[in-house]
């Protein structure tokens, strides 16, 4: 397998040894990479808002943690399940989503609500559960460590307790952010993780899944029709700054 | 390698053009993505220079694959991931079989990706017994119905909805339906079933990160997502060149590759991916793949000429703005690729002469540069590869053939220009000769063969009774004597 990527790589260096590309060496890229410009805005929530429109996302403000979770009862109420006769929902085990007490507000509707398994590592046993939780869910309900407001974009990185598939297999995704988490747009989503990766080298995680609206597709005549394969619906539920 | 067709560009670019139903897809939906893609790019705020900005990212790292690559490479093997460096088609798809048998694999799960399409692996597995289901709405289609995709991003818009509503009724049992939504319920429903099921997900790259060591794929439908999450084995295979330096420069790609691809500000599902799964994780393959494939591109590296054509990141905004892509459709170029980047990067993977019609067939109308997110100067590579064609160079595989007939036509041009009186002399014959061919208007229409291929489409203007030296010495004159 050595002995392949250096066969690889010496034709890939012979290859460039060759003279430089035509023209275009003029502009050099250290010059003009930091000119990625980031866009300001003074409102950055009425911009989310915009663009969580613009993407079929019910976006909602929560003043506090308690109005959250009434709004999740809310939307686990009036969900119509769809691969199971049973409606399940399927949480994520963090600490935003611990502060929601979910499980208090969901206890008179008798609907089940499974969570993520915690403890690593994760054995057979408890990968074999979620899996069966997770298909029968009809609600995937998770955090995110970022929302960029210019594109309506969660950010979500696998962590324990915080599978992806949370955000991916239910029919409907609900997250949850904070408002504090809400930055302007990409430029300075990238900028953030810069930062978090000079604090520890491995700050992506092996899986890091950006977000921006439901499942779609428009390959039928362009029809766009919601729903291809993962959530047909995306509800994203602020939680306002205690400050605001 | 999956089929080559490019030889029979002539016939299928007639096929298409006779087409009612392609005609109105593809004007349709050229006319709705193009504009708004345009319109896209005017909103960066970095200004007009934002493609020129994303074509240096693009250019820098092309021109540093010898450190990028590895550098990706170990980011994926400390993850505990595999990566396999496939130096041609035939090594990528038996390294991606020895896998499957290894992990006694029946059924797999595909994410659309076109370099799979280029190196056959379908083709591959299926004939070792592997079922193969592509989980992209328009390829599913396009499978089920035993067809090759005729767009790079919108792969079924050659098929109508009363189409695809027939096909679901034969091969999915449902009740026939012409309902978009209706239809995608039905393929979400037969497909989560694959999903859930299948033993191996593979999936393309779109623009992997040398500095952190992933791969990213980008999806709408999160059909990608699924085919890499669910299955216990994950295989990717990107072409060598689709990577960039730094996490930055995807702040800017990723921006304007969702413009291009599909006029939106960003796509629906962006997953980085840097290894299997880690212990502490409920969810994720156990194993995870990278099948970096060259496959003829590191010829392209070592060709300054060429070089810029590897920065494309597949976009296919340069089709949605083609008039001939517009007109003849994806199937003509008779390879994966289609449209003004097909015209290049086939003729550069298959061989000049095999895909000559390709690039001769494009009109250099310059619209494609345009539409570019990474401003390919794709016209410059369009004339570059004539020329070379024409030159018929006999490099093992940018050969052309070049034409015998106007290669003689040129050395006789050669010869009369260099003898005055012999120039004349044709010129004299020329001026005598063209009258007994038909004109209108003062246009020849039609020469006789063998150059009769030059006025199929367009009258030639006659040759001047008087030369312009003449004429300018007497113009010259009288404007003197006027004075
Ligand atoms: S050549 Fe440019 S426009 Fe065409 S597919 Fe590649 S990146 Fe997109």
């Amino acid at each position: 397998m050595t002995a392949n990527r250096e066969a690889f790589m010496a034709r890939v260096r012979t290859a460039l040894s060759a003279p430089t590309s035509h023209g275009r060496g003029a502009i050099a890229y250290a010059e003009l990479a930091p000119l990625a410009v980031a866009k300001r805005s003074d409102a950055p929530l009425e911009l989310l808002a915009e663009n969580a429109a613009a993407l079929n996302i019910q976006l909602q403000l929560a003043a506090d943690p308690a109005a959250a979770a009434a709004l999740i009862r809310r939307i686990a109420v009036e969900t119509e399940a769809e691969w199971a006769q049973q409606k399940a929902l399927v949480r994520w085990d963090d600490a935003l989503l611990n502060e929601l007490d979910l499980e208090t507000a969901l206890a008179d509707t008798g609907l089940p609500l499974y969570r993520a398994p915690l403890a690593a590592p994760v054995d057979t046993v408890a990968r074999d559960r979620f899996h069966r939780q997770l298909r029968s869910a009809v609600i995937g309900i998770t955090s995110a460590d970022y929302c960029v407001a210019d594109t309506a974009t969660l950010v979500l990185r696998n962590r324990p307790g915080q599978p992806g598939a949370v955000s991916l297999v239910p029919s409907v995704h609900v997250a949850v952010v904070r408002e504090s988490q809400v930055l302007v747009d990409f430029v300075s989503l990238y900028a953030e993780l810069a930062q978090e990766r000079r604090r520890d080298r491995e700050a992506l995680t092996g899986r890091m899944t950006f977000i921006s609206g439901p499942s779609k597709t428009g390959d039928i005549e362009l029809v766009i029709v919601h729903g291809a394969h993962g959530p047909r619906a995306l509800h994203l539920i602020v939680l306002r700054d205690p400050s605001a | 390698m999956s089929a080559i067709r490019t030889e029979a560009y002539c016939q299928a670019a007639r096929e298409g053009m006779a087409d009612p139903v392609l005609q109105k897809a593809l004007s349709g939906f050229q006319h709705r993505v193009a504009p708004a893609t345009a319109q896209r790019y005017r909103r960066h705020p970095e200004g007009p220079q934002v493609r020129q900005m994303a074509h240096a990212i693009r250019m820098h790292a092309v021109e540093h694959l010898d450190t990028l690559l590895p550098r990706l490479a170990d980011g994926i093997l400390a993850r505990g991931g595999q990566v396999y460096f496939a130096a041609d088609a035939q090594a990528a798809v038996a390294y991606g079989l020895a896998v499957a048998r290894r992990r006694g694999v029946r059924q797999v799960v595909k994410g659309k990706s076109m370099v799979t399409e280029e190196i056959g692996l379908n083709e591959a597995f299926q004939d070792a017994g592997i079922a193969v289901v592509e989980t992209d709405l328009g390829e599913y289609i396009l499978q089920l119905a035993g067809e090759t995709p005729s767009h790079i991003i919108a792969p079924a818009i050659h098929k109508t909805r009363k189409e695809v509503g027939r096909l679901f009724a034969e091969k999915l049992g449902i009740p026939y339906s012409e309902d978009p939504p209706t239809l995608t319920q039905a393929a979400r429903a037969a497909l989560r079933t694959q999903f859930l099921s299948a033993d191996m997900g593979v999936s393309g790259c779109n623009l992997a990160c040398a500095e952190t060591g992933h791969i990213t794929t980008v999806s709408n439908e999160g059909n990608i997502r699924m085919s890499t999450t669910l299955p216990k084995v994950h295989i990717a295979f990107m072409g060598m060149e689709r990577v960039v330096a730094r996490l930055a420069d995807h702040a800017l790609l990723f921006r304007l590759l969702s413009n291009a691809a599909a006029a939106q500000k960003m796509a629906g599902y962006i997953s980085y991916i840097g290894g299997p799964r880690a212990d502490f994780q409920a969810d994720g393959p156990e194993e995870f793949h990278l099948v970096i494939v060259d496959n003829g591109r590191s010829r392209i590296l070592a060709d300054p000429e060429f070089r810029e054509i590897l920065c494309c990141i597949r976009c296919a905004a340069c089709l949605n703005v083609c008039p001939v892509y517009g007109k003849i459709g994806g199937h003509a170029y008779g390879y994966a690729y289609s449209g003004p980047v097909g015209a290049v990067v086939t003729a550069l993977l298959v061989g000049l002469d095999r895909a000559k019609h390709l690039f001769f067939g494009e009109t250099l109308c310059g619209a494609c540069k345009e539409a570019c997110p990474v401003e390919i100067d794709l016209p410059r590579l369009l004339l570059a590869l004539r020329h070379r064609w024409a030159e018929g160079r006999a490099d093992d595989l940018f050969r052309g053939g070049g034409d015998r007939l106007e290669a003689l036509v040129m050395r006789l041009w050669g010869e009369l220009a260099r003898r005055p009186n012999l120039y004349q002399g044709a010129r004299h014959l020329a001026v005598a000769g063209q009258q007994m061919l038909p004109a209108e208007e003062g246009r020849i229409t039609r020469l006789p063969p063998p150059l009769h291929g030059w006025t199929q489409a367009r009258d030639l203007p006659r040759l001047a009774r008087r030369r312009f030296v003449q004429r300018w010495a007497a113009e010259q004159a009288r404007g003197e004597g006027g004075r």
